[in-house]
Formats: structure tokens, C-alpha cells, sequence
């Protein structure tokens, strides 16, 4: 018998009982959409947090004022104890790749007769655009001699480049910080908004002149950022810090540290796996009701054996072998999970992209449908329909003709 | 074309052998149109399974056509029903879901090929009179323009033999003599040979040759 014969018999006993075929397909289709909905979800997040990791740098430190768990922002940056000179000496440590001292700040930003009020002010040494993974698309970053000398120089990020010269070259032009002249000598790649922070709207300067020139005036630092040679020197870098500080800040042993070092890689890292964990354990949940939607089409398919047992009888008596009937069941079973699985991966991928959409005011993610996900979810509910429509199909298959055309 | 050379069949029943046929043997040569008649019990409903390939005996030997059936496999026997026998049944048997081409079609689907089945079906229900009837499902059609489509199944395979099990059980009297007529002169126009197992004399009286049944032994 050709397969599209038997296919069309399929399809003709199927649509006989619409409304069971259709509650048939609703447990696979809610496995195989939740499956879907969850593994895109998923990947969305983990691949946010990777992104957000690379842009932040690799093998970050932060070495901030205050205590870890302590005052919130406004009292750490009250804290005055971090300074340049503690940057100056972290640099000597072995495993520190590379160190910026950070003075941040905001205010007005003022060229010609436009302004923009929400860039930061960032006060760094040269070496925070490779720490942060800065591209300088144009122009140039400044030197080390002219953060020695307070030089009154910038480099834009495109946000702010945008806002201040728009349509113009913003590399040559003239800047003015809370009313002190720099000159633009650099603008910075666009890495796209992550957050509540911008990356790409903010000015970076000299920490020198950052300091000592822009009001108001300060001697102590923000942050300073570290980058080690390798993820491996993450911790014991984080030791020297610890210790290093402690001897020059003259902290006793059992005094609270005025200082803390923050592993943000490791907390991102920490979160991806956090994620990653909670999303195998959704589409487990989510494969159970893949499972139960198998059980449920192996007694429908029990069912219809039962109910079709005299057709059954009918067909072998006019020659239909073991094999056809069996085949005849099988694709019955099939076409009942892989309709399930086709309107299921429809399902699964409208409510990726409505819980995308939903969620889209504090959390950008962009979900995609993947083709691993799409063969997976083929392959699964095939292997459902395979397993769960078998032993029906075998039971159908080897009925008594005589037995079966008797059967009232 | 048919020789049944004592052919035993026996049931087992909750422990207990019940022997339904009991050394059976017959034959009935090609264009014969032959009764079988006993009461129920008798063991005709089982010589009607044996003749048809759909059981196979305990022992004897079954030909048909030349081949010997007795002891084929389940699948081989399936083929055999496919192409030598016609089977009519009392209570049509024909699937409800199908109109009566698709109806009349099915024998031929399960072969290796079925090339031109469509067409076979459609003019063997018009030599059936059934011509204006092709697209009708089983539950819009008469009793009697039902067992003929079932006729006209039995027939589209060309078999050796038409096996009818009380073709005329559900009908009423009038249609009981137009099936039989049309097995009669299926018989006699087409040289067909018809095998019609009944437990009816008026029905059996249609046969020139009647095989009687009892207690699982010819008489």
C-alpha cells in the first residue's frame, strides 16, 4: 500500500472525531510550545548576561570605597580614603594585567549652543578603554603625559558625540565641562545601551584633570578598575588587593575595611549558571507534559483500535497484511504528534516573543527561534508519536481476522 | 478448485477441546455454485474461516486453486485471501467512513501496485448497477444496494472464488431474491464459482449443489 494511501486513511479517521484529535494534539502542543518558549527564553538571558560580561571587560575587578554590604552609594562616596596612589601601587602587583583610576562625576556638557545634561563624566587613565573593552573608532585616546600634566583633553562616547556636534566631526571641536574648555580628540565605538547605564553617552577625561580641574575638586577616587593577566588570577589579585590596602590604609586585623573589591565577572557568572540551571529545570517541567501528552495519545490510539476493531477484521480479510495495519496506526500516532509538534513550535514561538515583548520595559531580551531547538522539538515529538503509537498499532496488527470480524 | 482433505479444527476453550470440524473432506470443482447448510453449532462457520484463509486448520490439507493453504503463514494467507477469495458478509462489513468507490477500491490497494484500482471500482459497481451510486457512503444507501456494493468488492479482485457468509441475514425478502439472483447469474453468465454458507433452505435452495454440516462432519 503506497504511504499516501495510508496517510490519506490517517487523515480521513482523524478528522471523523475532530474534537478528540484536537484535545489528542493539546498535550503535545503544550509540551512542545513550553519547551520552546523556555529554551529561547533562556538563551535570550544567558546571552544578555554574556553580553553585559564582555562589555564590561573580562578579568574585572572594581576596587571601591565603603563597605560591601554596607551604606548605599550616596554614603560610600562619602568615603575619601581611595586614591590615586592606591591605583599607583595596585599596578605593582603580580597578575594585575592593568589598572584605571576612576573619578566619576555628571553635569552640563556645553558645545557651541548645545548641551546635554545626562552624560557621565568619567576621569580614567588611558588604559580603561582596553580594561572596558572601549573601541576608539576615530581620533585618539590620550596619552599617559597628558594625564601627568592634567591635559584638558576628551574622547566622546557616540551618544554624547551625537547629542553635542550632531552631523558634524566631533574629533577637533571644542567641549566644555561644567564651563572648562576641552579639546575632542577621540570618539568611542557604540556598544549599545545595557541597562540603566549608557556606556555610549559619556565623556571621558584625564582622572588628573577630572580631579584636579573640574569642580568639585577632589583628591579621592570612585572606583579603580583592574584587569588581570588571567581568570585564574582573578582571586589571588583580589587577596593582594585586600592586603595591600590593609597595610595602606593602616586597617588592624578584625576593623572594618573602608575599601571592598568586587568580582562583578564572577557574580555575572555566577548569574549565567543561576540561569542556565532554571532554564534546563523549566524545559524539564515543560518535557513532562510532553510525556503525559505521549500517554494521553497512547490511549486514544488504544481506543481507536479498540472502537475500529471490525474494520480492522474487514481490511485483513481483503488481504491487508500484518505490516499495513501496523503502518496504518503508526502514522495515525504521527500524524497526531507531529501536527501537535508543528502548532506547538507556532505556540512556543509566539509566547518567546510575547514574554519578550512583555518583559521588554526593564529587561531587553531578543529571543530567537533556533534551528537546534526547531529539530529538537521535531525529533522529540516524532519519538513520541514513535513510542506511544506503537504498542497500539502492534496490538491492531495482530488481530485474529476471524476474532476481529465478529467483534460487535 | 477447492479440495478439503480431512481437515480437523479444534478450539480450546477455557482448558476444554472443542472440535469444530472433525475430518472434513470435499471438493468442489471450478464454476460450481455450492450451499453450505447446517444448523448453528454445526461447524459451517468454521468451514466457512478454513475456505476462506482467514484460520488455519489443526491438520488435512487445503487446495485451492492448485496450492496447498493448509499451515501458511498468517501473512502469506493474508495474500491469498487478496487475490483467490471473494468474501460477502451478512452484515456487509463495509467501512463506514468510505463512500462505495473507496469502498470497492480497498482490496485492491493492499497489492503492489494499484494502478487503474479507481477505475476498476467504478466499472465493476456499474456492472452492479450501482453506476449513479459511486459517492454514496454505506449509511445513505439501501440494504440491498449495500450488499451489492459488497458484491461488487468480492469481485473487483477477480477472485477464484466468491465466498458469501448468509449474504441475505439482514435483508428482507424481496432483496434476499435480487442477491441471490445475482449470485445465480454471476454463477451461470460468468462462470463464477459461489460458495454460499447459510443455515436458510429457502436460500440454499438458489444452489444446485448443497454440502450439509453436522456436529463438524459432512453428512
Amino acid at each position: 500500500m503506497l504511504l499516501s494511501t495510508t496517510l490519506k486513511i490517517a487523515l480521513g479517521s482523524l478528522a471523523t472525531n475532530k474534537l478528540r484529535t484536537a484535545l489528542t494534539m493539546l498535550g503535545v502542543i503544550i509540551g512542545v510550545g513550553a519547551v520552546i518558549a523556555m529554551l529561547g527564553l533562556g538563551n535570550a538571558f544567558s546571552e544578555k548576561i554574556r553580553g553585559q560580561i564582555d562589555q564590561m571587560g573580562t578579568n574585572l575587578l572594581f576596587v571601591r570605597p565603603g563597605q560591601r554590604g554596607g551604606p548605599g552609594m550616596g554614603a560610600r562616596q562619602a568615603v575619601q580614603t581611595l586614591t590615586p596612589e592606591d591605583a599607583e601601587a595596585i599596578i605593582a602587583l603580580p597578575g594585575v594585567k592593568a589598572v584605571s583610576p576612576s573619578s566619576v562625576n555628571s553635569g552640563q556638557l556645553k558645545a557651541g549652543n548645545r548641551n546635554s545634561n545626562t552624560a557621565g563624566i568619567s576621569g580614567v587613565a588611558p588604559s580603561i578603554f582596553a580594561i572596558q573593552n572601549y573601541v576608539v573608532e576615530r581620533g585618539r585616546v590620550f596619552t599617559d603625559q597628558e594625564v601627568t600634566r592634567a591635559a584638558r583633553v576628551a574622547v566622546l562616547g557616540p551618544v554624547t558625540a551625537g547629542e553635542l556636534f550632531p552631523g558634524q566631526e566631533a574629533v577637533g571641536q571644542v567641549v566644555k565641562i561644567k564651563g572648562i574648555g576641552f579639546r575632542v580628540i577621540g570618539q568611542t565605538k557604540a556598544k549599545g545601551s545595557q541597562g540603566r547605564m549608557n556606556p555610549d553617552d559619556q565623556v571621558f577625561v584625564p582622572y588628573t584633570t577630572a580631579l584636579k580641574q573640574i569642580p568639585p575638586r577632589r583628591t579621592f577616587l570612585q572606583f579603580i578598575a583592574v584587569s588581570t593577566v588571567d581568570k585564574d588570577s582573578l582571586k589571588t589579585v583580589t587577596e593582594e588587593i585586600t592586603t595591600l590596602l590593609h597595610r595602606r590604609h593602616r586597617i588592624r586585623a578584625g576593623d572594618a575595611d573602608d575599601f571592598n573589591v568586587e568580582n562583578l565577572t564572577e557574580f555575572l557568572e555566577t548569574a549565567q549558571t543561576i540561569s542556565f540551571v532554571l532554564m534546563v529545570f523549566l524545559a524539564t517541567v515543560a518535557s513532562i507534559s510532553l510525556i503525559v501528552g505521549g500517554i494521553g495519545i497512547m490511549n486514544i490510539m488504544l481506543a481507536t483500535v479498540a472502537e475500529r476493531t471490525r474494520e480492522i477484521g474487514v481490511r485483513k480479510a481483503l488481504g491487508a497484511k500484518n505490516h499495513n495495519i501496523l503502518v496504518q496506526f503508526m502514522v495515525e500516532a504521527l500524524v497526531l504528534t507531529l501536527g501537535g509538534g508543528l502548532v506547538g513550535l507556532l505556540t512556543g514561538w509566539g509566547l518567546m516573543e510575547g514574554v519578550a515583548f512583555g518583559a521588554k520595559q526593564w529587561l531587553e531580551l531578543a529571543p530567537r527561534l533556533q534551528w537546534w531547538v526547531v529539530i529538537l522539538s521535531m525529533a522529540v515529538a516524532t519519538g513520541v508519536g514513535l513510542i506511544s503509537g506503537l504498542y497500539p498499532a502492534y496490538r491492531a496488527s495482530r488481530l485474529d481476522p476471524v476474532v476481529a470480524l465478529r467483534y460487535e | 478448485m477447492i479440495t478439503l482433505e480431512n481437515i480437523t479444527k479444534i478450539y480450546h476453550l477455557e482448558e476444554q477441546e472443542i472440535p469444530a470440524l472433525r475430518g472434513v473432506s470435499l471438493h468442489i470443482a471450478a464454476g460450481e455454485m455450492v450451499a453450505i447448510v447446517g444448523s448453528s453449532g454445526s461447524g459451517k462457520s468454521t468451514l466457512m474461516h478454513v475456505l476462506g484463509c482467514l484460520d488455519s486448520p489443526n491438520s488435512g490439507n487445503y487446495f485451492l486453486n492448485g496450492q496447498n493453504v493448509a499451515g501458511l503463514s498468517t501473512n502469506r494467507l493474508a495474500e491469498v485471501r487478496n487475490r483467490q477469495i471473494g468474501f460477502v458478509f451478512q452484515s456487509f462489513n463495509l467501512l463506514p467512513r468510505l463512500n462505495a468507490l473507496e469502498n470497492v477500491e480497498l482490496p485492491l490497494l493492499y497489492r503492489h501496485s494499484a494502478r487503474g484500482a479507481r477505475a476498476k471500482a467504478a466499472d465493476m459497481l456499474a456492472r452492479l448497477g450501482l453506476g449513479d451510486r459511486l459517492h454514496h457512503r454505506p449509511s445513505q444507501l439501501s440494504g440491498g444496494q449495500n450488499q451489492r456494493v459488497a458484491v461488487a468488492r468480492a469481485l473487483v479482485t477477480d477472485p477464484a472464488i466468491l465466498l458469501a457468509d448468509e449474504p441475505t441475514g439482514n435483508l428482507d425478502s424481496a432483496t434476499s431474491h435480487e442477491i441471490m439472483n445475482l449470485m445465480l447469474r454471476l454463477n451461470k453468465d460468468e462462470g463464477r464459482t459461489v460458495l454460499v454458507v447459510t443455515h436458510e433452505t429457502d436460500v440454499a435452495e438458489y444452489c444446485p449443489r448443497k454440502i450439509h454440516l453436522r456436529d463438524g462432519q459432512v453428512t
